[in-house]
């Protein structure tokens, strides 16, 4: 077998392979992020996101195509674990004695997909595309609360209560987009029964995953005792596990995830799994995610969709601003910790970009017809929200940065 | 015409010294109930989901009720802190009856914002640097001059009151205290851990306070007007601007007329903070009663050593004492059982009498909150887990493992 030099030649395209792509988005996300730290209120993850935009479709286009895909597979990890260190903050007891902080995210939900639903289709939306808007837009962005609480090392009673509500807003989202899908879809040929076996398949394999990862995860814990190092790997190698598992048998990966946080923090009556602080090993994966959205990002789209997106942001932040003030007494938060708690909510999860996606064999019209509308409003949502995120936590007092 | 040679008259005193009669008006000393009892107990807050330092104290105040006690729950510091402090009390049950009235009142306010309490001297894993000073303008004077002191002040102690009658009974209550502060530090030593690492010391509280610029013993003067005089000189020098100023172990407390021993950790449970106060009040019978002690010029010669020990080996630790019919070496829980044996003759109920048993069966056995944080952590291996346990054992209402 002979051996020849790589061809140098321009014309040919480059040869990306999958630690090229990491260390390069690394290091110029690492660069952005640094940049835009010069300003108080601006996230790191802001410049990753903007360096996202610069790299894919926004501007130079570099970052599409496999590159993309292979950029994906680390977001997916960076998303799943923000997702599972969210879930922990999901106290079942203390729900059940905080009355309050349940009905303020039912009565946000409620009004959200009522508000959204109702303003986009007077704004000549179809139906079905409103109603899932909705639904999508309950959802807080999970990665973007808990990197900018962590960044912060915010602590108190709004950090706790947005990351609460986050947890259990994207939760209901979940669900609810499920629950919605085969009920408002119009996708010709397809089969309402066919439509509600695969919600069922999706949420009951999402639990009956969630529930085996957890039985897995705790003997093992158990075995390898309360040492920080150990845990932290096994934390790592299961939540790995899970992506590829729920991406081998097609369930939703983030519910899983969620569901799976969640029964961790609240049925081990053993304490035998740590509560762990990712760090710096998460860091990797956060710069990744970030990159990875923002070269999602297409003006184009909110060109398109203006109007549109502007009014499902306003009705969304308007949603979620009443519930929190309605139950800001009884719930004895000062209308300033309400108002930030609002401002903190801003930014919309990305999961429902990632969703349509996953769901748009079944529902390819749908999923056609509220692409750019999700895609638009993630241009807004995700550009400011952290920035509102970071500013509603200073501004609150919590921040350990402010120490 | 005598002469006068006590060397702590005003008779003798330096010719700059302040006259009596100008002085008096400067630091009135507040005539209480002798041997009445009361106690400041500083609490941890603490998330509930790593039992690190929470920064809820200014919201927990919001969810006092009834809020008439919202007086008897006050800021600390750090937003990691609260004070509860308790009424004044001659009985050492119905201290304790008010503790758990007052547990339960910060309870109710803990549980919505999702955060335990705990006792403790000190939290095992916090990082002093993390921590927040408490909005208010004394806080934050305070972390003005202090500097980072005014954050790694972020400890946990136990005050104890004892009323006196008057001012020149509190100085001889003052001095004569001190030479049990071996025997509070060891009794309640609940800080051996201190930034996540085992310190070997049983209360590694003790070496925060001594960071402090006015730390340690007060004067050696045994005259309210003399004191007064001592005051009144640092006052008009500005290194004072009040008694809160002084840092010392022990320090007499004009406005309320008491004696206020210091050096406590703070104890896991309320039931042993109650004990602590009840030894207090025993001893202050004793020591007003028969005077037992002279106010030496050297009598603070062995105070730092003495108190070394005890901070460092608790209740294993050894006391030296140049004392007449006093061993000069002793083991400090020996010299703490010989002094419970002696006050059961100033017990006046039943209650005082269940508490010198549990606190002689403490001292007997070597059992103090050090020694159970340490073997909570060597079952657990966790601080996070150990923490979590501690706030269980300061909420729940079984009391401590070891008092019966």
């Amino acid at each position: 077998m002979s051996w020849t030099l790589p061809s140098f030649a321009l014309t040919q395209p480059f040869q990306w392979n999958a630690l090229l792509v990491f260390g390069s988005l690394l290091l110029l996300g690492l660069v952005g992020g640094h940049l835009v730290t010069k300003v108080r209120w601006v996230p790191r993850i802001t410049g990753y996101l903007l360096i996202g935009f610069l790299l894919g479709a926004g501007r130079l286009d570099w970052l599409t195509g496999d590159i993309l895909k292979l950029a994906r597979v680390f977001a997916d990890v960076a998303t799943a674990l923000m997702v599972y260190q969210l879930g922990r903050y999901l106290d079942l007891g203390w729900l059940r004695r905080e009355k309050w902080l349940l009905a303020t995210v039912f009565s946000s939900a409620s009004l959200c997909f009522l508000l959204v639903w109702g303003a986009l289709e007077w704004l000549g939306v179809a139906r079905p595309v409103a109603m899932l808007a909705g639904v999508l837009a309950i959802g807080t962005a999970p990665a973007v609360v808990m990197v900018v609480a962590r960044d912060l090392k915010a602590e108190g009673m709004v950090t706790r209560r947005l990351a609460a509500m986050t947890a259990l807003n994207v939760l209901l989202a979940l669900l609810a987009v499920y629950l919605l899908l085969p009920l408002v879809a119009r996708e010709g040929n397809i089969p309402f029964e066919r439509m509600a076996a695969h919600t069922a398949y999706s949420l009951g394999g999402s639990f009956l995953l969630a529930y085996l990862t957890y039985r897995l995860m705790l003997p093992l814990a158990q075995l390898l005792g309360r040492q920080r190092s150990r845990q932290f790997v096994l934390v790592i190698a299961v939540i790995t596990l899970t992506i590829g598992a729920a991406h081998a048998l097609q369930l939703p990966v983030l519910l899983t995830m969620l569901v799976f946080a969640i029964m961790s923090k609240n049925l081990d009556q053993q304490y035998d799994l740590m509560e762990l602080e990712f760090g710096v090993a998460s860091e990797l994966f956060i710069v990744m995610l970030f990159v990875t959205i923002g070269a999602s990002i297409r003006l184009p789209d909110l060109l398109t969709v203006g109007a549109a997106v502007l009014v499902l942001v306003v009705t969304r932040f308007v949603a979620m601003g009443s519930s929190i003030f309605l139950f800001a007494r009884p719930a004895r938060l000062h209308w300033k910790q309400a108002g930030l708690l609002t401002i903190g909510s801003l930014p919309m999860t990305e999961v429902g970009l990632g969703l349509v996606q996953t769901v748009s064999f079944l529902y390819p019209n749908l999923t056609t017809a509220i692409a750019p509308l999700l895609a638009g409003s993630l241009i807004v949502l995700e550009l400011f929200g952290p920035v509102a995120t970071q500013f509603a936590l200073i501004k609150s007092g919590e921040s350990g940065r402010e120490a | 015409m005598t002469t006068n040679t006590n060397p702590n008259s005003m008779a003798n005193a330096p010719a700059d010294a302040v006259p009596p009669m100008e002085a008096a008006a400067i630091l009135p000393f507040t005539v209480s109930q002798p041997f009445t009892m009361g106690i400041e107990l500083e609490l941890q807050l603490l998330n509930r989901r790593n039992y690190n330092l929470a920064t809820d104290a200014v919201d927990l105040l919001a969810w006092i009720e009834p809020r008439d006690l919202q007086k008897q729950i006050k800021l600390e510091m750090t937003q990691g802190m609260i004070e509860l402090n308790s009424d004044i009390h001659t009985r050492v049950d119905q201290l304790v009856q008010e503790l758990k009235v007052l547990r339960a009142a910060l309870l109710n306010g803990a549980q919505y914002l999702n955060i335990g309490v705990s006792g403790g001297g000190a939290h095992p894993f916090q990082r002093w640097s993390e921590q927040r000073i408490t909005p208010g303008e004394r806080f934050l004077d305070l972390h003005s001059k202090y500097g980072y002191l005014a954050k790694t002040f972020t400890v946990f102690g136990q005050h104890i009151h004892i009323g006196v009658p008057n001012g020149d009974d509190a100085l001889y209550l003052t001095h004569a205290f001190s030479r049990f502060v071996p025997h509070f530090i060891a009794l309640s030593a609940a800080s051996p851990f201190y930034q996540g690492i085992d310190t070997a010391f049983d209360s590694s509280r003790s070496n925060v306070v001594s960071a402090f610029p006015l730390s340690g013993t007060a004067p050696l003067l045994t005259r309210w007007n003399e004191f007064e005089a001592y005051y009144d000189k640092l006052l008009k020098l500005n290194v004072v601007a009040s008694m809160k100023d002084f840092y010392w172990d022990i320090r007499p407390k004009a406005e309320y007329g008491t004696v206020e021993i210091r050096v406590c950790d703070t104890p896991l449970t309320i039931e042993h903070a109650a004990l602590l106060a009840c030894y207090a009040q025993l001893l202050a019978r004793w020591l007003l009663t028969e005077r037992p002690l002279t106010i030496t010029p050297d009598f603070y010669l062995l105070y730092t050593y003495n108190r070394f020990q005890a901070s460092r080996y608790g209740l294993h630790g050894e006391i030296i004492s140049q004392e007449e019919n006093t061993p000069p070496r002793q083991a400090l829980s020996v010299g703490i059982l010989e002094r419970l044996d002696d006050l059961k003759r100033f017990t006046q109920n039943d209650a005082d009498l269940l508490a010198l048993r549990r606190l002689r069966n403490l001292a007997y056995e070597q059992l103090n909150d050090a020694g159970w944080l340490r073997q909570t952590f060597k079952q657990r291996g966790s601080l996070s887990d150990v923490m979590r346990l501690s706030s269980e054992l300061w909420m729940s209402r079984t009391g401590s493992p070891f008092l019966n």
